[in-house]
């Protein structure tokens, strides 16, 4: 778009900035509010934004010059110093909410609860839902529209400019292009200042907006199109207590945490490395406090223990450390942890001292998922889900869970930012999303990473030590994890009918979808008269059916799934069988091959789901994957962690099991068949010899 | 001059990398693009895009005035067509209608070049149909947007076709017509209230003699001036109608053809 530069004259000083409001009208007022006499000079045409707003800067660092670079319209417009006629305006009065009637509305909302945290102002609201955002131009016009403010036409304009005066925004080219103006074929370097994209990834355009070439940003096109005449709006986030300040005693005015206050803990097991001085005191209540204020929520040890530290760090955020690297901090959980229950305590800390929390998940589903489980573990908070395809709107709340891509709309919003599935796509590997994400982030605040199957340079990092990282090696439920069995590919309908016949359901994952059709006809004809073809389904990525098979699954309806990577995440049957074919692909890397594992046992019910690789050869991922899940069993062995008699809960008196699978149980004949979940722990027993027996 | 031939040669390295197709990516989906194989959308799409595209063949002409695939209720409704027919690329299904939506909202300007490489394959076949030579066409006339829309957003997306279908047809581009008055979405609209409003939407610029004339000449001696008329998607016909209406209202000695992306 094209913007006026406005000078400020007062006497003996001239300012000038750029202004969103064609007509000036936001401000003249703003300037008759404030009682100032000044003189307002626009230029006499308007200029493209990267332009104006680069000009702007020149002329304000190079102090007091004539105007020489641009013209400016040939009358200024005078506000008088007793603000004159132009001080009051209707619309001004609305936004400040000191019209006569907003007044009364105030008091009448004043006996509503929500009334204290929610400003009855238009100015309050606006700041409010702007706080932490970054904005294109159109998606602040929608912002407006979603609060009834704006309404006709241009209004927005008018409100982003009032706002950029009065401090609350700031204006920026959504791409910035360095380079000197007006000279011939300029090695020009464009910037999106949204995604990060470079030069690489701009194209330039006639750009009927501006009137000239201009570029946008293909990287971040399908987020709306940042272009060099497009602003970009970002609201400034409300300063909160987190970075920097010395952690304060956690009070939560009514909230269900003063209830119980009191932490059954040991204190060995909370002094922290840094234990003794007076801050450390305040850390380790903080963290006492942290833990057990989400009421309901019980955390095995292990998870306690990664909790703490992972709360150990992010209170421990020091504004200083901002500018440098951005601290990060790993929760290496295995598939089944309970990865979700173990940042509720850092979401309370953080929330506790003010800040506002992201959760960014790779998956919209998990979004819908994560949404009513956090607001039911908080329920005084408000919490907002955002997502492609949820409309026009613009919650906002204290804690937001969103998907990675929505994080780009963001800026130095958050004082926690929790990443979940760090390695999985579209966030590993995609600079935008990382991009997005550090953005996202306050100066000094911290990110919490999860991943069950970290990529291998985090992995790096970690053996180093760069990388903090608290790893749990065990299941919420304390089995073990099911290892792999490595199969011949003849023997899938074998091993299906066993699975029926336990009453468990199975996922047969495959390489590529053109297998799913002829697999699925297969499947069906070589288990007919076992299962009806009916229950045997497939879905794919392409697959409309998608959401509605899952289901089907869920409701156990489909006894056999075939599908590919696409749901080696995220889809938790509590009884369930794992069969990879193709397990030799190159597409099967150890990570995919660990989460599609670890969708077997995932319940305290059935805790010994069946994984089989089946593939002619053994290649180099399904061993590090297979190696990867032992020594996650090992770790959990040798720590005490695994359920041991009497302690796993709902299902007892069952030893430690051992966990490695061995090809010399041969001889033990007895068979699973028929055995149900409801059997007993001595039935459970069996079940697992039959499982060794007949694959042998 | 060392530095003259590094860039030289980085200009070989790309060229070379355009020619196999390193890095190019499918426009709609994003799969990497295979060499080409000389299919016309190779360029852009991959393999299972190119297969989505609905395509209106020549034998699929049920109306031969719009040239619709379907029985058509509006061409024998109007009484005295401006235009002499209409041909269009593909079917506005609901892929299409996403695929322009992504052109016209979201701002992807490499579908235009798209978009001109499939009308490109139409034209040529309304030519053959007609028996027309390459010159018999005085020129490519597009449908414009209004001045705040334009505003708005940043490009008319018919422009962008015209002009690349221009470069590829020979046939020049003539910034012809304007939009008298903002109409309001065009796609949110029955027929009976596109026809209400979009009457007299359109006009012919202002022009000088001079530049008339040069239009005029345009057309080869002894031929009519055969102007083609390009819009993105035509549904009731109104937009063409009152297009070429506006036209021969400045050269009423034109004959105004159409073609379309989508019908």
């Amino acid at each position: 778009m094209r913007v006026y530069l406005v000078a400020v004259e007062r006497p003996g000083s001239r300012r000038w900035h750029v202004s969103l409001d064609p007509s000036l009208r936001a401000d003249v007022l703003y300037h008759a509010q404030r009682r100032a006499a000044v003189r307002l000079w626009r230029s006499a045409r308007p200029y493209p934004l990267g332009t104006a707003l680069a000009e702007v800067r020149r002329l304000n660092r190079d102090g007091r010059r004539p105007f020489r670079a641009w013209r400016p319209e040939r009358e200024p417009v005078v506000v008088p110093a007793d603000g004159g006629k132009i001080g009051s305006d209707p619309f001004l009065d609305k936004l400040s909410g000191e019209a006569p009637g907003a007044e009364e509305n105030r008091v009448i909302s004043g006996g509503h609860a929500d009334a204290a945290d929610k400003p009855a102002d238009l100015a309050g609201r606006l700041t409010e839902a702007m706080a932490g955002r970054s904005l294109l131009a159109e998606e602040f016009e929608s912002l407006v529209q979603s609060l009834g403010l704006g309404g006709a036409g241009g209004d927005w304009r008018f409100l982003a400019q009032w706002g950029i005066l009065s401090g609350w925004f700031t204006l920026r080219p959504s791409v910035e292009v360095a380079g000197r103006r007006g000279r011939p074929l300029p090695r020009k370097r464009a910037l999106c200042l949204r995604c990060g994209a470079d030069e690489r990834w701009m194209r330039y355009t006639a750009c009927a907006s501006c009137g000239e070439t201009c570029p946008y940003c293909e990287r971040c096109l399908t987020m709306g199109r940042a272009r060099a005449c497009t602003p970009l709006i970002a609201g400034a986030a409300k300063p909160s207590g987190v970075a920097g300040t010395v952690p304060e005693r956690f009070v939560c005015d009514g909230g269900p945490a003063t209830g119980n206050a009191v932490v059954a803990e040991s204190d060995t097991a909370m002094a922290g490395p840094s234990g003794g001085t007076a801050s450390a005191t305040g850390e380790r209540d903080a963290v006492a406090d942290a833990l057990s204020a989400v009421p309901g929520l019980a955390l095995n040890p292990v998870q306690e223990e990664a909790a703490r530290e992972a709360l150990r760090f992010v209170l421990s955020s020091r504004p200083s450390q901002s500018g440098g690297e951005v601290r990060s901090f790993l929760i290496w959980a295995v598939t089944g942890a309970g990865k979700t229950e173990m940042i509720f305590p850092l979401i309370a800390a953080v929330r506790a001292r003010g800040g506002r929390v992201a959760v960014a998940t790779p998956r919209k589903d998990v979004v819908l998922e994560l949404v009513p489980r956090i607001s039911a573990a908080f329920p005084e908070e408000k919490v907002a889900g955002l997502y492609g395809g949820a409309g026009r709107k613009w919650p906002t709340g204290g804690i937001i869970v969103s998907t990675t891509h929505q994080l780009i709309r963001h800026e130095a919003a958050f004082d926690l930012v929790v990443l979940d599935e760090v390695d999985a796509f579209p966030f590993h590997g995609d600079p935008m999303l990382a991009h997005a994400a550090r953005k996202a982030l306050k100066p000094g605040a911290a990110f919490v990473m999860l991943s069950a199957t970290p990529p291998r340079d985090m992995q790096r990092d970690v053996r180093r030590g760069r990388l903090p990282c608290a790893t749990v090696p065990v299941r919420h439920h304390r089995h073990p994890l099911p290892v792999p069995a490595c199969e011949r590919p003849a023997k899938l309908a074998a091993l299906l009918i066993r699975t029926l016949e336990r009453g468990a359901q199975a996922f047969v994952f495959v390489p590529r979808i053109a297998m799913l059709e002829p697999e699925l006809a297969r499947l069906r004809k070589a288990l007919d008269g076992v299962c009806p073809p009916g229950r045997i389904e497939a879905t794919s990525s392409r697959d409309p059916m998608r959401e509605d098979k899952v289901r089907r699954l869920r409701a156990g309806d489909i006894r056999i799934l075939l599908t590919t990577t696409i749901l080696e995440r995220g889809v938790t049957i509590p009884k369930a069988d794992v069969y990879v074919l193709e397990a030799d692909h190159r597409l099967f890397d150890a990570a995919a091959l660990v989460q599609m594992a670890g969708r077997a046992g995932r319940s305290a019910e059935d805790p010994e789901g069946r994984v089989a690789f089946l593939a002619v050869r053994l290649t180099r991922e399904q061993r590090r994957a297979i190696r990867e899940i032992r020594r996650m069993n090992k770790l959990a062995r040798q720590k005490g962690w695994l359920a041991k008699s009497g302690d796993s809960g709902r299902r007892g008196n069952r030893p430690a099991p051992e966990s490695r699978p061995s090809r010399f149980f041969g001889f033990i004949s007895g068979r699973a068949s028929g055995q149900q979940a409801g059997s007993g722990a001595g039935d459970r027993s069996a079940n697992r010899k039959g499982w060794r027996a007949w694959r042998d | 001059m060392a530095g003259l031939n590094g860039r030289f040669r980085s200009l070989v390295g790309r060229v070379q990398a355009a020619l196999r197709m390193e890095g190019e990516t499918c426009l709609i989906c994003s799969a990497p693009l295979t060499a080409p194989d000389g299919h016309a959308m190779g360029r852009f799409l991959c393999g299972r895009c190119r297969e989505t595209i609905p395509w209106i063949q020549p034998g699929d002409i049920r109306c031969n005035v719009c040239g619709r695939a379907e029985e058509c209720p509006d061409c024998p409704r109007r009484v005295d067509a401006a235009f002499v027919l209409n041909r269009s690329a593909v079917r506005y299904t609901a892929a299409m209608k996403e695929w322009l939506a992504r052109l016209k909202y979201r701002g992807d300007e490499r579908l235009a070049d798209m978009f001109a490489a499939m009308a490109a394959g139409t034209l040529e076949r309304l030519m053959e149909e007609q028996g027309f030579g390459p010159r018999d066409f005085a020129c490519l006339v597009c449908v414009p947007l209004s001045e705040d829309r334009l505003a708005e957003r940043g490009f008319n997306q018919t422009e962008l076709i015209a002009r690349r279908l221009a470069d590829r047809s020979g046939i020049p581009c003539v910034p012809l017509l304007a939009r008298t008055r903002h109409t309001g979405k065009m796609s949110q609209k029955s027929r009976a209230e596109r026809l209400r409003h979009l009457e007299g939407a359109f006009a012919c610029r202002d022009m000088s003699g001079r530049e008339r004339a040069r239009i005029a000449s345009l057309a080869c001696r002894g031929r009519p001036l055969r102007m083609l008329l390009l819009d993105d998607v035509y549904t009731t016909g109104t937009t063409m109608q009152e297009c070429a209406r506006a036209i021969r209202r400045h050269f009423p000695e034109a004959e105004v053809y159409g073609l379309t992306w989508a019908r």
